[in-house]
């Protein structure tokens, strides 16, 4: 008996480690179709647009667009990677990196609305529903003030295209053979791109150029939501881990796990929801929180970063630019931000405030969460359209 | 005056003996918070699996809107 136990024992932990194998393998080959992806957004942008990219994208020229366009595309998908991914692709394309920045900042924004979502679960009990919302809520209050200072900043000083870019160069090293010898990439992407480019060559180049843009955009959808499946079942324990050892530790310690647990799962979606019950039973302060979901804000850009890895040649350049923009972003915000007291403490007041009044009134929840992330945005875009911005 | 001065003494003495047990007991307080909030994190696979059933809380919250407006319009 005992021997068919400890047998028993050895297959279900034989079938375990099987299964997580194939796991990882599976990861792997989502890695790669998001890589392609990329890619292939980048080459049919190309191809559709031609040298008119900045063109294309000139209703995008008012940041404040580029900026709701991020936020809509973001709320609209629930996953900044993937916004980010795409735009990453359109860079390499040749939407300028200027037009870029705002969209990148707007998916900051409208990734908080799964978070949001999740904490309307806790509407039957008054207490639970009104701290489930705030921690929710510090998420979108903190991104909304990090728009508010940097991209007036952007605007007039161009800080984190300039950062971005110095830093691009010397990590790509321009025309320089070092980094081209060791460039693996576009041997393992390029054959299927051009597999799949070569059979769009009886359409005209517009046509064949939006079927790439919209197939790498379906890959990139697809591989990043299954990479997040796959990732939560194999990370689960890490992440556990991972936040069990920032408790008591600080606020550094909770903006370091928060960023590598969402390096972990590989979404700030995810990591963001998680907080939601755990604040919402009064367990975790919303104070507590709030450093975790900023290092959520860092840990996603590794996603951005993972995309740019698929860009080879000149535009290589401009796209790892963005994805570390992207990342300059959120670490200078967290740093500019938490590192000011006085700032600090806006969203956190900002969330309580609004918690409150839903607690009182359930309809603001709602009032909140369509008119942040779509109608106010929508208006914002139509106000533009309107008077020719 | 003698006697205002050690009773003086005396009463910040008795502070200072109150203050470190509030330290020490907020100190344990502190132990038994953190210790509840490593077990609340034990249960990240149910606040995982909360995440993937999102959209029913958002039925949850219209069902609750839903009966305060019939309130209203019904009052």
């Amino acid at each position: 008996m005992g021997e068919t136990e400890s047998t028993g024992g050895v297959l279900i932990q034989d079938r375990a480690e099987s299964s997580n194998w194939m796991k990882w393998v599976g990861i792997a080959a989502l890695v790669y179709l998001l890589l392609l992806a990329v890619s292939l957004i980048g080459s049919g942008f190309k191809l559709a647009a031609g040298d008119q990219a900045t063109e294309l994208f000139q209703f995008a020229s008012n940041p404040i667009t580029g900026l709701v366009i991020g936020v809509i595309a973001t709320a609209a998908i629930q996953s900044s990677s993937t916004v980010t991914s795409i735009i990453v692709g359109l860079v390499a394309g040749g939407l300028p990196v200027s037009l870029a920045i705002p969209m990148v900042m707007g998916a900051n924004i409208g990734t908080t609305v799964t978070n949001t979502i999740v904490s309307l679960g806790h509407i039957k009990k008054k207490g639970q529903f009104r701290r489930a919302f705030a921690a929710a809520t510090v998420h979108d209050f903190f991104n909304l003030l990090n728009v508010v200072i940097f991209l007036p900043m952007e605007i007039l000083f161009g800080i984190l295209e300039k950062s971005g870019s110095i830093l691009a160069s010397y990590l790509v090293g321009g025309e320089s053979a070092s980094v081209k010898s060791y460039n693996f990439i576009k041997p393992m992407i390029g054959p299927p791109v051009d597999f799949i480019q070569g059979h769009t060559a009886s359409m005209s180049d517009v046509a064949a150029g939006v079927l790439l843009v919209a197939l790498g955009v379906i890959f990139i959808f697809t591989s990043i939501t299954v990479i997040g499946k796959l990732l939560k079942v194999l990370m689960v324990g890490r992440a556990k881990e991972m936040l069990r050892s920032a408790v008591g530790r600080g606020p550094f310690s909770g903006i370091t796990s928060g960023a590598i647990t969402t390096i972990l799962v590989q979404s700030s979606s995810t990591t963001t929801s998680l907080i939601v019950p755990l604040a919402s039973n009064g367990i975790f302060t919303l104070r507590q929180v709030y450093p975790f979901t900023l290092g959520a804000n860092i840990g996603t850009c590794i996603t951005g970063l993972l995309a740019a890895t698929a860009i080879v040649g000149a535009n290589a350049v401009f796209a790892l630019q963005i994805a570390l923009v992207h990342l300059l972003y959120n670490i200078f915000g967290v740093i500019l931000i938490y590192g000011t007291p006085f700032l600090r403490e806006l969203p956190i007041l900002a969330a309580k405030k609004l918690a409150a009044l839903t607690a009182v009134n359930k309809l603001y929840a709602a009032v909140y969460l369509f008119g942040a992330f779509f109608i106010v945005p929508g208006l914002l875009i139509g106000a533009s359209r309107l008077f020719g911005v | 005056m003698s006697g205002v001065k050690k009773r003086k003494s005396e009463l910040k003495k008795k502070v200072f003996e109150l203050e470190t047990s509030l330290a020490k007991l907020k100190h344990k307080l502190r132990l038994v918070e953190e210790e509840e909030q490593r077990q609340a994190i034990d249960h990240l696979d149910e606040y995982l699996d909360h995440i993937d059933h999102k959209y029913d809380g958002l039925k949850a919250y219209w069902g609750e809107i839903a009966a305060e407006l019939r309130k209203v319009f019904n009052h």
